[in-house]
């Protein structure tokens, strides 16, 4: 509670949680809300600018570009949330299980971190999701995969430094097992950089997403996805401005909030800051 | 290393029936009473980037876009894509079909002086039949090759001969594009001549900026009709919307543009006078082909079936503004081979649900999806990534589909997953294109010998007439009796529905209109054909010294 | 200090065939196939097909194929293109400088006008400019560079027609004078430059602020204050000298990065740089790009935390301490 009313002060954080909360419902209710189904397609209403009927217009295949958005926040409040979900807890297992062991755990994981720390991000995501069928899980799986080493390296640092302190050794001592030992005392006093962290890593999972629709290696279709209404609005840019603009904006506020969010976490959580 | 993108971007144009420079005089870009005139310097669009000035190692027909330049080829296709003289002035063909006697023009040179020789002739056709040399776009036309028949009978004439003959030969002539054997033997032939060029075409290689541009100059001395323009620079410009707004601001003369862009700006005010939008049917056209290997799609009523899922009407009116045509079958009206009597396949889902019921698909268990004997009706339908058309066909027809109980889902891949796994027959159905050669031999393509892993009869079409036909007609060298096969074969083809063949898709073109002498040929469009683009020429030596409006004023 | 040394190549090394062995197995385990992908083997008789895959040793077995491979980079021969049989080595040699030019000088500019403004308020923290360039830069930071580029060549190239739309230089570059290239350069440097830069301005602020923000904490900074020293000399003397290590180690971090360079930047804009042949080569499937330039990245990013690593370990002795305890 004392957090958040630290966080509460922030009135630009504020208003990004409230976005995001809104993003969240809009994407729940997608069904409710939108005024089409978002694969209704219609030649003859192709391209039509925002109007009356269509408020934010339609694309090249006459499907409306609002209901298409909507449930395109799906996909990426999704990916967004499960990438982050998996990384986290690839990055936690590994992070922990290098922190506390230490040795050999420890020399493998590091070497692990600095393996996919050599591959440019974007290119190592698209290579996973270009060279296998592209999907909703490939990208999830793409994105856990390789956005675990922020979060292992704050995991093993933390641990490293509150393993020696009294509590820890105290519950070691009093015969706690390693899995208990990790999760009940040493997990939690490591949970808030890695909370900050987390809230990033939706930002950039969200952007990565867009990103890999754009360059033609997103969702399945029929599924809309920000990004990949995007990628069509490339194609039609000269005469379709709302195909760029709507999703480009979407995609921009979205991660601009969870970047937000994250860094005013990051101040509300630091002890040092304020 | 463009390249790769180069080629998967041929790919995806070759499966989305993109490119093949097509024709259909619809404008004629000629004025009366002007003047042609020397001078001036071209810019013009290569979608893809040269791997490799060697005529011989050429991966895609973009390659050519440069070597017309550089290179004469043995023989030339006129703007009906018949044979004309090029390198050679004359040929003759033997009683039996197999020997070509060719006799080359005696004043022809080389851009370094030397005179083109009979030898040369035999040099470059052996280097393309070498496998080691990998000719992968030349050499299988020359595979049947006699090499131990093939010979410089003088300085000017070369004789040359097959194994076998068959009618598509001497087209083929048109890819050998003659190379000096006293520059090109000397080195490795793979390697060495990829970035230099020296050849017997009205202009020779000023500067090659790989990846960036290619620049060619008149030849002086060329020994031929000289073209008009002085200079072309050819730039690699590979994104679509970029080329097109590089057109709009004159960055270059002429590119091929998207159908939407066609129909939006054909009728804009401020680009007509700068701006000629031409638009002709190309030999090249799309379809979804079925795995017949599936059990799915064993049963011709359910191909049948299916293709009556496809709302052509809508497509051609709505997605291409009516610039596209039904059809139905492997050739296209540009090809003698087309049977105008074939009709295109109905829109009509209902009867196609009748259609899958008699074939023994029915929704017995009332879940909404087609079942027999348990099985439901579902696959997965492949598509190259990369073409909005394609992916809104595709999306338009899961959705007739959907409706009538067949769950059609889309994969979209990129080229190089997509291609292997088709042709390897390891796929379900899949959306593609044809992109066709000047002679309408099919034999690779729907001749029962030619399944995976051999040919490209990826739908495992075997039908023994049809092969009967296919046989007869890569044999006949008489082209009236040939017409007739294919248009039996035609009508074969329609009645067996091994792919559903969705639209002849029209291509658009824009081209500046300080461009004169555009003309369009039969199914390759406005160049490659001859003197196709070599007959071009541009009414001031530089671009912009002249005020575009008085110049549009003048064209009223 | 050698011993340490030594142990950090060792892992280098292993890292780096580690990557090497898993890149490999990663292209190669995958569907696609680069010799039946290029259009115009649609047309290569079997004999052309075999020819290519003898020449590319796609006929051995996996490990064979790597030995090839590994033989190859120890004499510094990563082989030829499957797609065009350029040398592979030329290849990125030649577009190399391309990134490193458009890279270089938006990681510069990021960097000229990040670390300032980071360093500035880091002096007031919690004030209202610390926190509206925080916010400002935060959402610069959130913005998707294929978005601001759609939208910039829209604007300022189609619309407006004061920029290039694309490449590298114009259309008549070669005919131009020197100063006259210089310009064509710049202008087509424009766009590609700002859509990479204004991203990292966040980045560049966030960490000197805080650099900046530890030391100013620190004693002496109160003491120098107490004695009277003026804000400014306090900031640009004893704050920005006692941060700067960190701040260049960031700089060192970035440098594979500005090898690597951008798929999406230099795909918009046809940089005919490494981010593209990036992408195209994973596209085509061409296994010796492909595994060129991971070599080359992931030499450059060991190299890197290598040197990051040695100098801190060299600055500060506790390092090493934990070093050896590892």
């Amino acid at each position: 509670m004392k957090l958040w009313r630290r966080f509460r002060r922030s009135p630009v954080a504020t208003a990004a949680l409230a976005l995001v909360i809104l993003t969240a419902v809009v994407a729940l209710a997608a069904p409710a809300i939108a005024p089409y189904p978002p694969d209704a397609i219609d030649f003859s209403r192709r391209l039509l600018p925002p109007g009356t009927d269509h408020l934010l217009g339609t694309d090249d295949l006459g499907r409306d570009v609002l209901s298409r958005m909507i449930y395109g926040a799906r996909v990426s409040l999704a990916i967004g949330l499960l990438a982050t979900a998996l990384s986290l807890v690839v990055g936690l297992f590994l992070g922990a299980v290098a922190g506390y062991y230490g040795g050999a755990a420890d020399w493998i994981v590091s070497r692990l971190i600095e393996l996919v720390l050599c591959f440019p991000f974007l290119v190592l995501v698209l290579a996973i999701v270009a060279l296998f069928r592209p999907s909703l899980w490939t990208i999830l799986i793409a994105l856990g995969i390789t956005s675990w080493t922020t979060e292992a390296r704050f995991v093993r640092a933390e641990f490293l430094r509150i393993r020696e302190l009294e509590y820890a050794q105290a519950a070691r001592a009093s015969g706690a097992r390693d899995p208990r030992i990790i999760f009940r005392h040493l997990l939690p006093n490591a949970l808030a950089p890695v909370l900050v962290s987390a809230s990033f890593g939706v930002a950039s999972a969200i952007l990565v997403e867009s990103a890999l629709s754009f360059l033609g290696y997103g969702v399945a279709l029929p599924t809309a996805s920000w990004g990949s209404i995007l990628a069509v609005a490339q194609e039609y840019i000269d005469f379709a401005w709302w195909l760029a603009l709507f999703p480009g904006l979407a995609i921009f506020l979205t991660v601009a909030s969870f970047n937000l969010i994250g860094d005013r976490l990051r101040d509300v959580l630091d002890p040092r800051s304020d | 290393m463009k390249r790769s993108v180069g080629a998967w971007a041929v790919a995806v144009l070759l499966v989305f029936g993109g490119c093949a420079r097509s024709e259909a005089p619809v404008v004629d870009a000629t004025l009366a009473g002007d003047e042609p005139r020397a001078g001036g310097t071209l810019y013009r669009r290569l979608e893809v980037d040269i791997a490799s000035l060697n005529p011989v190692l050429a991966t895609s027909r973009y390659d050519r876009i440069v070597a017309v330049y550089l290179f004469t080829p043995l023989i030339q296709l006129n703007s009906e894509l018949r044979p004309a003289p090029g390198l050679a002035e004359s040929w003759q063909i033997s009683a039996d079909g197999r020997t070509y006697t060719f006799h080359l023009n005696p004043r022809a040179t080389f851009a370094d002086g030397k005179p083109v020789r009979a030898a040369d002739v035999v040099f470059t056709l052996r280097k393309t039949a070498d496998p080691e040399v990998e000719a992968q776009m030349v050499a299988a036309g020359f595979e049947l090759l006699d090499l131990s028949k093939t010979r410089a009978l003088n300085d000017h004439t070369v004789q040359v001969t097959f194994r076998e003959a068959l009618a598509s030969q001497l087209v083929q002539f048109h890819n050998i594009l003659v190379l000096p054997e006293h520059v090109y033997s000397k080195g490795d032939f793979r390697d060495d001549f990829n970035e230099i060029a020296v050849g017997s075409g009205p202009y020779r290689l000023v500067r090659i900026d790989p990846g960036r541009e290619i620049v060619v100059q008149r030849r002086d001395d060329y020994w031929g009709r000289k073209p008009w323009i002085e200079t072309v620079v050819l730039k690699v410009v590979i994104n679509n919307v970029t080329a097109w707004n590089a057109a709009k601001v004159g960055e270059i003369d002429e590119t091929m543009i998207q159908s939407d862009v066609w129909l939006r700006e054909r009728n804009n005010r401020d680009l007509m006078p700068r701006l000629e939008f031409l638009r002709f049917y190309g030999l090249a056209y799309n379809y979804i082909a079925w795995n017949g290997r599936n059990p799915l799609f064993r049963d011709k009523r359910v191909r049948r079936a299916l293709g009556m899922c496809l709302d052509v009407r809508s497509i051609i009116a709505d997605l291409y503004g009516g610039t596209a045509r039904a059809m139905n079958g492997h050739f296209v009206p540009e090809q003698w081979a087309f049977n105008p009597a074939v009709d295109p396949l109905d829109f009509n889902p209902a009867g196609a649900k009748d259609l899958l019921a008699t074939a023994g698909w029915t929704d017995s268990d009332g879940d909404g999806t087609l079942d027999r004997e348990g099985q439901p009706f579902r696959f997965v339908l492949t598509i190259i990534g990369g073409s909005p058309q394609a992916l809104a066909i595709a999306q338009s027809f899961q959705g007739t589909l959907k409706k009538i109980g067949v769950q059609a889902e889309l994969a979209v891949l990129d080229g190089a997953a997509a291609i292997q796994r088709i042709l390897a027959g390891n796929y379900e159905a899949a959306y593609l294109s044809w992109d066709l050669d000047p002679d309408p031999d099919p034999y690779p393509l729907f001749h029962g010998s030619q399944i995976p892993p051999r040919g490209q009869n990826f739908v495992f079409y075997d039908n023994p007439e049809a092969n009967r036909l296919i046989e007869q007609g890569r044999r006949e060298l008489k082209m009236s009796k040939r017409a007739e096969i294919y248009q039996q074969l035609h009508a074969v083809l329609a009645e067996d529905q091994p792919y559903t063949w969705v639209t002849q898709p029209s291509l658009k073109w824009v081209i500046n209109r300080r461009v004169m002498g555009v003309r369009e040929g039969k199914g390759w469009g406005l160049f490659l054909w001859h003197p196709g683009e070599l007959d071009w020429w541009l009414p001031v030596p530089t671009r912009g010294s002249i005020p575009i409006a008085a110049r549009a004023a003048e064209l009223r | 200090m050698r011993a340490y040394i030594v142990r950090r190549l060792i892992y280098a090394v292993l890292t780096f065939v580690g990557i090497t062995v898993a890149t490999f197995a990663l292209i190669h385990s995958v569907p696609g196939d680069p010799v039946t992908l290029y259009s115009g083997r649609l047309h290569a008789s079997p004999a052309v097909i075999e020819a290519i895959r003898r020449e590319h040793h796609l006929d051995e077995p996996l490990p064979a194929q790597y030995l090839h491979w590994l033989r190859g980079v120890v004499s510094l021969d990563f082989g030829r293109s499957i797609d065009n049989r350029r040398p592979v080595t030329a290849e990125i040699v030649r577009r190399l400088p391309n990134t490193l030019l458009l890279n270089g000088l938006a990681l510069a500019l990021a960097a000229a006008i990040g670390i300032p403004v980071g360093l500035w308020s880091a002096r007031r923290p919690g004030r209202l400019l610390d926190r509206a360039t925080a916010v400002t830069f935060f959402l610069l930071y959130s913005l998707p560079s294929f978005w601001v580029a759609l939208l910039l060549m829209q604007w300022l190239s189609v619309r407006l027609g004061w920029l290039p739309l694309f490449g590298m230089t114009g259309a008549d570059y070669e005919l131009l004078s020197g100063p006259e290239k210089l310009w064509d350069r710049a202008r087509h440097l424009a766009l590609p430059v700002i859509t990479l830069t204004y991203g990292q301005l966040a980045i560049f602020a966030r960490f000197s602020r805080s650099a900046a923000y530890e030391v100013i904490r620190q004693d002496f900074i109160t003491t120098a204050r107490a004695k009277g020293v003026g804000e400014g000399s306090l900031l640009w003397h004893h704050t920005l000298r006692n941060a700067l290590l960190p701040i260049i180690t960031l700089l060192g971090l970035t440098v594979p990065y500005l090898i690597s360079g951008s798929v999406i930047v230099e795909e918009i804009f046809q940089w005919d740089g490494i981010g593209l042949l990036f992408f195209d080569s994973i596209r085509g499937r061409d296994y010796p790009v492909v595994m060129a330039l991971t070599v080359v990245t992931a030499m450059a990013t060991l190299l890197a935390s290598l040197v990051a690593d040695v100098l801190y370990a060299v600055a500060d002795p506790r390092v090493r301490v934990e070093g050896r305890r590892r």
